[in-house]
């Protein structure tokens, strides 16, 4: 009799344990993700201490603004078009140098020259939509050759850059001495004004997306190019205004970008582009709000890190964490299995 | 007779260049009609309603809808005029809620209340409204059919095409779908389905066409073509008395 009902207490027990795991593997991989982060703040917060932790963090917020803003982008026009741009980084080099030609040789005020620069991204953009990609798929153009074009028209980029401004780095009228303290933590001023607005941004471009009705037009499109022709999207128009939101994310993040360092050079978006691209597939390709979310991610890992390493290694600290993302979940963090129908 | 709402006239196409998928399709729809199309695999079926939605030029013939030829349009541009279409396959956005699928469903025409077609759609798919927050991609290969089905209803089309809606499905989910698609077509929109269940389908639509090798080989009110030995001979698996 006992024995049977402590048999019985035991199989009820499995059961709960069965029942707490199989609603543990439910909770969404974004989910699961952000606990994993949080504890691993957690612990670096009792091994290192707060004023550490905090001082990186708001490192790595500064590197999450650009980060995110330049990833998003990407991914969107990789979902939409299955175009691999990696020209997408001197985007960011081309929106550093706008913003400088306006802000120092013009003398225009620094938010003129974030909105020219925005602009002018934006419109090159749509230009090497309409000269090179456009008339490339009406030809039924292959993937490689896409991609190598796209490296070809990165390299056009960067040189006619360096032809034009040199290669010798360069600063934007920005004030980058001055800084502030709180809670002693110390933030330059610029790169305060910088994490405000890339995040203000990142909020906005989020929203835009999740409720407007050209933000869902854009994800449909990233999900099925087809479908969404069928389900009544005019497809061009979106295609160019996917165009314009990615171009013009990518010059304001240079900006971004150049104004938290302190300075630019012509290589800034090709050194940049393998952080975006792990942004992009730490959140799952094509996914949007994954890559705003990778961005994020990758600052805030990169940084920590030099808690515990060398800050030379960050970077290769940031790919360690993508590689091991990739390995437990290999479609990235909001990327979706497809399931057999 | 009445004009045919939606009428194919020999119609030719195909994917590569010099090879033809489609070798003079002839088609007619009137209102009211479910008109199921059979065939064997590779027969044309899917080709055919891709040509007449735009997704593939047609290299001769055309497509008339009211009498106008619509052959050359763009699918967006097509999905405006009253007609709608879901995909054999990968036919809901996968990252997308139930509700952003439908949501986009509306886009098709201008003036379409989005909100009370949501409503209706939950009504006509109850299952939908329970999950309206769930992103499509998790969902069961039946109730993906429905998303697919619910968004093209969206626009309130007069002509719905859909192309194997029960391909695939469990036995409890070809009945269901098959009811909704009477359902809908007693709601007044024109049905054009093409289905491997053919007995099935035959057997609930107004006429059938027999689609081999790209052209026309029988057609017919649906219960002629079931009894039709030749026709079940040949494309629905024997008579089924013996053995
Ligand atoms: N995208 C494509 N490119 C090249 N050929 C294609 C393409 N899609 C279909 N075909 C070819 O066209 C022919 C007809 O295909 P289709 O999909 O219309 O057949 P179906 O009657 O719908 O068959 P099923 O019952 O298997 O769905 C097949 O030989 C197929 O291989
Ligand atoms: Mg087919």
């Amino acid at each position: 009799m006992e024995v049977e009902a402590a048999e019985a207490g035991a199989v009820e027990k499995e059961r709960g344990r069965l029942a707490g795991l199989s609603s543990g593997a439910s909770l969404s991989p974004p989910v699961v993700a952000g606990l994993i982060v949080a504890s691993i703040a957690v612990a670096l917060i009792v091994t290192q201490g707060l004023q550490p932790f905090g001082q990186t963090t708001v490192n790595g917020l500064i590197s999450a603004s650009y980060f995110a803003l330049g990833a998003v982008g990407l991914t969107l026009v990789y979902g939409t078009l299955k175009l691999v741009n990696f020209a997408h980084g001197d985007l960011l080099t081309l929106g550093a140098y706008v913003a400088f030609v306006a802000n120092v040789s013009l003398g225009l005020p620094i938010l003129l020259a974030v909105l020219c620069s925005v602009a002018v991204v934006a419109a090159f953009g749509v230009a090497t939509e309409r000269v090179m990609w456009r008339p490339m798929r009406a030809k039924g153009a292959g993937l490689l050759q896409l991609l190598i074009m796209t490296l070809g028209l990165a390299f056009v980029i960067r040189y006619s850059i360096q032809l034009f401004a040199g290669t010798q780095p360069r600063s934007l009228e920005v004030d980058v001495t001055s800084s502030t303290s709180f809670v002693g933590l110390t933030i330059g001023q610029t790169q305060l004004i910088v994490v405000l607005a890339g995040f203000a941004v990142l909020l906005a471009v989020g929203a835009a997306l999740r409720f407007t009705s050209l933000g869902k037009q854009m994800r449909a499109l990233s999900d099925n190019f087809e479908l969404a022709e069928v389900a009544g999207i005019n497809t061009d128009r979106v295609v160019l205004a996917t165009w314009i939101f990615a171009a013009g994310l990518a010059g304001l993040a240079g900006v971004l970008y150049t104004s938290a360092i302190g300075n630019m050079t012509p290589n800034l978006g090709f050194f940049l582009l393998l952080s975006l691209f792990a942004a992009v597939i730490l959140g799952g390709i094509g996914n949007a709000y994954g890559a705003l979310a990778g961005g994020v991610l990758l600052g805030l890992t990169q940084e920590w890190s030099t808690l515990l390493v060398d800050a030379r290694w960050k970077l290769a600290v940031g790919f360690l964490v993508l590689i091991l993302v990739l390995v437990v979940r290999p479609q990235g963090l909001f990327g979706r299995q497809e399931r057999a129908l | 007779m009445t004009q045919p709402v939606l009428r194919t006239e020999g119609l030719v196409a195909g994917y590569v260049p010099e090879v033809d998928i489609l070798n003079g399709v002839d088609v007619d729809l009137h209102d009211g009609e479910i008109v199921t199309i059979v065939g064997p695999n590779g027969a044309g079926k899917s080709t055919l309603i891709k040509t007449v939605f735009g997704l593939l030029a047609a290299r001769e013939g055309r497509v008339l809808l009211r009498g106008e030829d619509i052959a050359g349009r763009k699918p967006h541009d097509i999905s405006r005029s009253g007609l709608s279409y879901v995909p054999q396959l990968d036919n809901v956005f996968p990252s997308l809620t139930i509700e952003e699928n439908l949501g986009l469903g509306a886009l098709a025409r201008k003036g379409t209340n989005a909100g009370e077609r949501t409503e209706r759609m939950y009504e006509l798919f109850p299952r939908l409204g329970e999950r309206r927050k769930q992103v499509a991609g998790t969902m069961s290969g039946g109730e993906r059919q429905m998303v697919a089905m619910a968004r093209a209803l969206m626009p309130d089309p007069e002509v719905l095409l859909l192309d194997e809606p029960s391909a695939g499905l469990a036995p409890a989910f070809v009945d269901a779908i098959f009811e909704k698609v009477v359902e809908v077509n007693e709601a007044g929109v024109t049905v054009l389905m093409v289905e491997q269940n053919a007995r099935r389908a035959l057997a609930m639509s107004t006429r059938g066409y027999v689609l081999d090798l790209g052209r026309n080989r029988f057609q017919g009110p649906g219960g002629e073509l079931l009894e039709d030995p030749k026709v079940a001979e040949l494309y629905l698996g024997g008579g089924g008395s013996r053995i």
